[in-house]
């Protein structure tokens, strides 16, 4: 191939994100610094891979984290822990998998999130109230990852009542499950104990 | 056996090692998680895959054989997830195909300044990709936000380079067209 009548446009892309082997790369140069033309389209292809990493959004974060590590732990392959009395609870409940007239507060796989009030509770409870643009997926999401219930709410306020996958009695992890949901910024804008 | 730290990683969270996992989780859900976004569309949905690919990961971890990049490995599975996830949710696209040739001259060359500028705006960029078609999209997700070679890519996808090659062309060029009409106007 004759790198003087050849753009190696289908190799540009991976000049500009470094992975091109040496003898690749070697060549590409050797025609950018003869063509005005591929040295154009390498400025785009790199203004195009900026804006390709900025365009993506975060991810679950935190709270994805500590749904998986929820998983792992009901998993039965990790170093068996005991499992504490909320968890056995947690799953009882979703085994039970009472379908609920709230269908907008069901997940998908019919774990519940949301538990009327009156049912008998063991977790910590607290106040949340959720923002006003904050959607039902999101919402879901973050009760998910916490382990969350809705008990109770929306009061006269918008504040909920939320029941957490956390021994009342731990408050190290009560003050971490409440400051992993402050950081939830974009979903709530208060937190407290309840 | 060998000196590959991420071999030991692996090894750990084999192991059950909860602390190597979460630094795993932490290395990489960003990744996952973008790269299932750019297919699945829906946030929700690309938690879900998340989840799932990293329980998989969890469960799976002896399975790493050392041979691929870690990353390579993992968004090779986490493609094959969202292949049934689109198949469950009726989304499964008839093979599209691409192939057509990309004419190899820097074609068109409008006006490459307007595009620039319009690739300086993540907005108008997320609505270019979202214009294009899926298998566009992700070749561009993998080369410039997972930063894979292309052979790398072709292992994840399961293609030959060529193809991976050929599409990249058609994304460029797609959004090129795109972002240089946003860099005009707008
Ligand atoms: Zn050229």
């Amino acid at each position: 191939m004759n790198d003087a009548t050849r753009h190696p446009l289908d190799l540009l892309p991976f000049l500009v994100n470094g992975t091109l082997s040496a003898a690749e790369r070697e060549q590409v140069e050797r025609h950018l610094a003869a063509c005005a033309a591929c040295r154009e389209e390498a400025g785009f292809l790199r203004a195009l891979k900026d804006g390709v990493r900025a365009a993506e959004t975060a991810g679950p974060g935190e709270l994805g984290w500590q749904r998986l590590q929820r998983a792992l732990r009901q998993d039965g392959r990790s170093p068996r822990r005991r499992a504490p009395g909320w968890m056995k609870l947690a799953l009882a409940a979703s085994l039970g998998a009472v379908v609920l007239q709230t269908a907008l507060l069901l997940d998908r796989s019919g774990d519940r999130v949301y538990r009327p009030a009156g049912e008998q509770t063991t977790g910590a409870v607290v106040q949340l109230r959720f923002r006003a643009q904050a959607t039902e997926a999101q919402i879901r999401a973050l009760l998910q990852a916490v382990g969350g219930r809705i008990v109770d709410g929306p009061g006269a306020l918008g504040v909920y009542r939320v029941q957490l996958a956390v021994d009342p009695g731990d408050t190290g992890a009560l003050r971490r499950r409440i400051e992993s949901l402050r950081a939830q910024d974009a979903v709530v804008t208060h937190v407290a104990p309840d | 056996m060998t000196a590959d730290p991420h071999q030991a990683w692996l090894d750990a969270i084999a192991a059950g090692d909860e602390a190597a996992m979460r630094r795993f989780y932490e290395t990489y859900a960003g990744a996952v998680y973008a790269f299932a976004l750019r297919r699945l569309d829906e946030p929700a949905e690309a938690a879900d895959l998340l989840h799932d690919v990293m329980l998989e990961v969890w469960r799976k971890a002896a399975g790493y054989q050392g041979r691929s990049r870690v990353r390579t490995w993992l968004l090779g599975i986490a493609h094959h997830r969202i292949l049934d996830r689109l198949r469950a949710l009726g989304r499964a696209r008839r093979r599209e195909d691409p192939e057509a040739d990309a004419a190899a001259h820097p074609d068109e060359r409008g006006n490459t300044l307007a595009a620039v500028a319009g690739a300086g705006d993540a907005r108008q960029v997320r609505r270019c990709l979202d214009g294009l078609p899926a298998i566009h999209r992700q070749v561009m997700h993998l080369a410039f936000y997972q930063e894979l070679s292309y052979p790398e890519i072709a292992a994840v996808l399961g293609c030959p380079s060529g193809t991976v090659k050929t599409r990249m062309m058609h994304a460029r060029r797609a959004m090129k067209r795109c972002l240089e009409a946003a860099g005009l106007g707008a």
